[in-house]
């Protein structure tokens, strides 16, 4: 029996040696290439854009907090609103430097916390840095102070307003200028790093884009919706609500997801992405079904009210539809594009069984 | 019987099973520091709210009492080391083992199974028999000769996993698709020079078949005298490579060390004589007690009984519907099929309120690790498991929004589950429509996991 299998062996690989000339893109894919792609023309400009952005905000705080107007208040939540924006395109870096400075959480866990920031600004008293402040910092926090009714009478009557301001936006500015100066040296670790070990770059980068895809979906739209809870609408879970540009923060968001997949770098130059590898592991189906589901997202989100608190009063089932397209898309992603990746999640041992 | 009693009670060298006494204490040591030192013990049996375990009643210490456990395996694992208070060292190791793999089905590997296996019946063989502390410490007779099974049965135990694991690889994923190798092997494209090889078939179909035949002959080549230096090497380069590319742990190292025991006295003579000469004191035995044996009647009857086990339960799975183990996994722990599958899921639950006609979609990270999450998510008795757990959760609790409260009753629980399977297209695992509190998990097939479709 032990010699047919051998024979029967050669041919296979007789008959797979062949297989290897029509398939030859499989051979050349090369991980390190969609990493270098992604490091130099995607992610270190889309930090320093945050960054530019982030030091416009600090900017135009500062001449707001001298010389106080209605339409240096306009200019500063703009410069906010832009920033904010920005921040969509890297939260999903939740590794090396963004996680050092946990960027992710610090510039962007919301829903806010109100009750917090005000009897923080009362008692003069609090460490930003720590974890019971998460939910009084960062963008969401701005979103409350800048845009609650009121905004610009309380923070140019209130030194300890200005003072809590003033020290949101710092400490949101030095975590993002320690980001950006971390990733200089990061970036050639994280293009080497093509092995498929759980703390490798690449799986870091394939981990944590799933997680980011599964955030947007719980936080953006499913607590909302009330997807855990029977669905009985929480408007107040919404992200941005004072300010209303939730929609933006979305959509930017699954473009960011999107650029990802596709590997378009952040002043529209194409490299290797998601997209390629699938294609280059013969994984064709799965690939155009996530690349015509992004556009479906798109068109979906643009179709609805430009105020989401607005659609999820009047347009719920549009928003159902687009959370549960999102949902479905999960599938895809997780199971047959991390699967054929062969990314692992565990860090443990692993014997695949 | 004559034959019977030459093949298991005729007198050999006890210098194999000593060594195999100092080699998997020493691992059983490096395993144990290895897994406290790199924080498992906090991330797997301290920090999750829920655990998939193996018995009913068998659950996690609170908080660091988990630690206990872990440090009485590694006083075990010197006690075995050194052969001191040898037996009792034994059974603590063999229990404290067996108690931490039976807490939690995430974590099981066919490696822990196998070490579980050596450990209880090492708590039977008089492996302090011979340059041990017991002996040095006069309570002991030293002895140099012991019945052949007592080497035989750990060889037996060795060339099991060997075998069935060969045996389980003959299967159409893994000779005809080369899958899951294909998929791990192309991961490693990027390295340099050698790179290019491994995203090709051809690589992925040798690496395959090698695999399958190098685990069905490995124990014949290791018990024939004349093949055995060579087949060592093999094992030693396989268990290497494999180290090298899968993150499979101590594993390579338990068997590259453990398979010493099929290399007769002269072999480990020329090692342990250079170890003893550090420890030439210990040396010095009055004879005081000698080992009491168990009946030749006990211990062949105990013989047939383990190997009839050992021998049954990787083959259970041909008795039920073998062509779709690896979708079900019934019958996939316990029976060394190792490396065989890339499962890759996605579960979403959901819990249904009668009463309320509510639906609520569970965030499996609200109650799961992210280890758990994977592990759950691919396996049946796992999901059921869980879908148990959020019964209990949800079962007459009440639901908080900003609006109202409302208090669900009757919950239904359900799972979406889809499944890729070696790198197939993603398909139906488990229908929503079943609502899985009310299903029994038997060992008959399980009527609510989807029909399997084998097509890539």
């Amino acid at each position: 029996m032990r010699s047919y299998s051998w024979i029967f062996g050669m041919l296979l690989l007789l008959v797979s040696c062949k297989d290897k000339k029509t398939n030859n893109q499989e051979d050349t894919f090369k991980k390190t290439e969609l990493l270098t792609h992604l490091a130099d023309n995607y992610i270190l400009p889309e930090y320093s854009n945050l960054q530019s952005k982030v030091n416009a905000l600090i900017a135009s705080w500062s001449s707001f907090e001298n010389q106080p107007t209605e339409v240096q208040f306009d200019t500063l939540k703009n410069q906010w609103k832009s920033a904010y924006i920005r921040f969509q395109f890297v939260k999903m870096f939740d590794f090396g430097p963004g996680m050092n400075q946990n960027l992710t959480m610090t510039l962007g866990t919301f829903p806010t916390d109100s009750v917090t920031i005000e009897a923080n600004i009362q008692s003069g008293s609090y460490n930003l840095s720590s974890i019971s402040n998460y939910d009084a910092i960062g963008f969401p926090a701005l979103d409350y102070l800048l845009f609650k009714s009121n905004a610009y009478q309380e923070i140019t009557t209130s030194l300890a307003r200005k003072k809590y301001i003033r020290e949101v936006v710092l400490k949101m500015k030095n975590e993002i200028d320690q980001t950006v100066s971390e990733w200089t040296t990061y970036r050639n670790s994280f293009v080497d790093g093509s092995s498929n070990s759980s703390t490798s770059p690449f799986s870091l980068l394939v981990n944590n884009y799933i997680r980011d895809y599964e955030v947007l979906k719980w936080t953006k739209l499913g607590y909302p919706l009330g997807a855990n809870t029977g669905s009985t609408k929480n408007p107040n879970y919404l992200e941005a609500r004072y300010s209303g540009i939730g929609k933006d923060l979305l959509s930017a968001n699954l473009l960011a997801l999107q650029n990802v997949y596709l590997g378009k770098g952040s002043n529209g130059t194409n490299g290797k992405g998601f997209n390629d590898y699938l294609i280059a592991l013969g994984k064709n189906t799965t690939a155009s079904t996530l690349t015509s589901n992004w556009n479906l997202f798109n068109q979906q989100c643009k179709a609805l009210n430009s105020n989401l608190e607005e659609a999820l009063t009047n347009e719920t089932q549009q928003m159902i539809d687009l959370y549960n397209a999102i949902h479905n898309n999960t599938i895809a992603l997780k199971t047959d594009m991390v699967g054929a990746f062969g990314v692992l999640i565990t860090y443990s041992d692993n014997d695949g069984d | 019987m004559i034959t019977i009693n030459r093949l298991l009670f005729k007198e050999t060298s006890i210098l194999p099973l000593v060594a195999f006494r100092i080699i998997f204490g020493s691992l059983m040591l490096i395993g144990s520091i290895r897994f406290l030192s790199y924080g498992w013990v906090e991330q797997l049996y301290i920090q999750p709210k829920f655990y998939f375990g193996f018995i009913k009643g068998i659950v996690p210490l609170s908080g660091n009492w988990m630690y206990v456990p872990f440090l009485l395996l590694l006083l075990g694992s010197l006690g075995i080391l050194f052969g001191a208070w040898y037996r009792a060292s034994a059974i603590l190791s063999f229990i404290s083992f067996t108690y931490i793999e039976l807490l939690d089905k995430t974590n099981y590997l066919n490696h822990y199974y196998f070490v579980s296996l050596v450990l209880f019946l090492l708590i039977f063989l008089p492996a302090n028999a011979y340059f041990s502390v017991d002996n040095y410490r006069n309570r002991l007779q030293s002895l140099t000769t012991v019945p052949v099974y007592t080497i035989g049965v750990l060889k037996f135990q060795l060339a099991v996993v060997y075998f069935f694991a060969g045996i389980a690889k003959i299967n159409s994923d893994w000779l005809l698709h080369a899958q899951p190798l294909k998929i791990w092997l192309q991961a490693y494209r990027d390295l340099p020079f050698i790179g290019d090889y491994f995203a090709t078939n051809w690589l992925a179909f040798a690496f395959s078949w090698f695999g399958c035949v190098y685990d069905l002959t490995i124990p014949f080549f290791l018990l024939s005298k004349k093949t055995r230096s060579y087949a060592y090497l093999f094992v030693i380069v396989f268990h290497i490579v494999t180290w090298l590319l899968f993150p499979i742990g101590v594993f390579p190292w338990v068997m590259i060390f453990s398979t010493l025991i099929f290399f007769p006295d002269s072999f480990h003579r020329r090692w342990l004589n250079q170890i003893q000469t550090l420890f030439r004191p210990l040396n010095i035995c009055t004879e005081t007690k000698t080992i009491k044996w168990f009946s030749k009647k006990v211990v062949f009857l105990c013989l047939i009984f383990y190997v009839t086990i050992q021998l049954a339960l990787p083959l259970r799975c041909f008795f039920g519907n073998s062509s779709k183990l690896f979708w079900h996994e019934e019958g996939m722990r316990f029976s060394w099929r190792v490396m065989l599958l890339h499962k890759e899921g996605y579960a979403t639950f959901y819990v249904k309120d009668a009463r309320t006609n509510r639906e609520i979609q569970v965030r499996n990270e609200d109650f799961l690790t992210e280890n758990q999450v994977d592990q759950m998510s691919t396996q049946p008795d796992m999901i059921k498991q869980f879908a148990d757990y959020l019964y209990r959760v949800y079962n007459d609790s009440v639901i908080h929004t900003n609006q109202e409260d409302f208090r669900i009753t009757s919950p239904s629980i359900h799972a979406q589950v889809y499944v890729s399977l070696n790198g197939r297209p993603s398909q139906l695992f488990i229908s929503k429509t079943h609502a899985l509190q009310e299903k029994k998990y038997t060992f008959a097939p399980h009527k609510w996991l989807a029909p399997f479709n084998p097509a890539w």
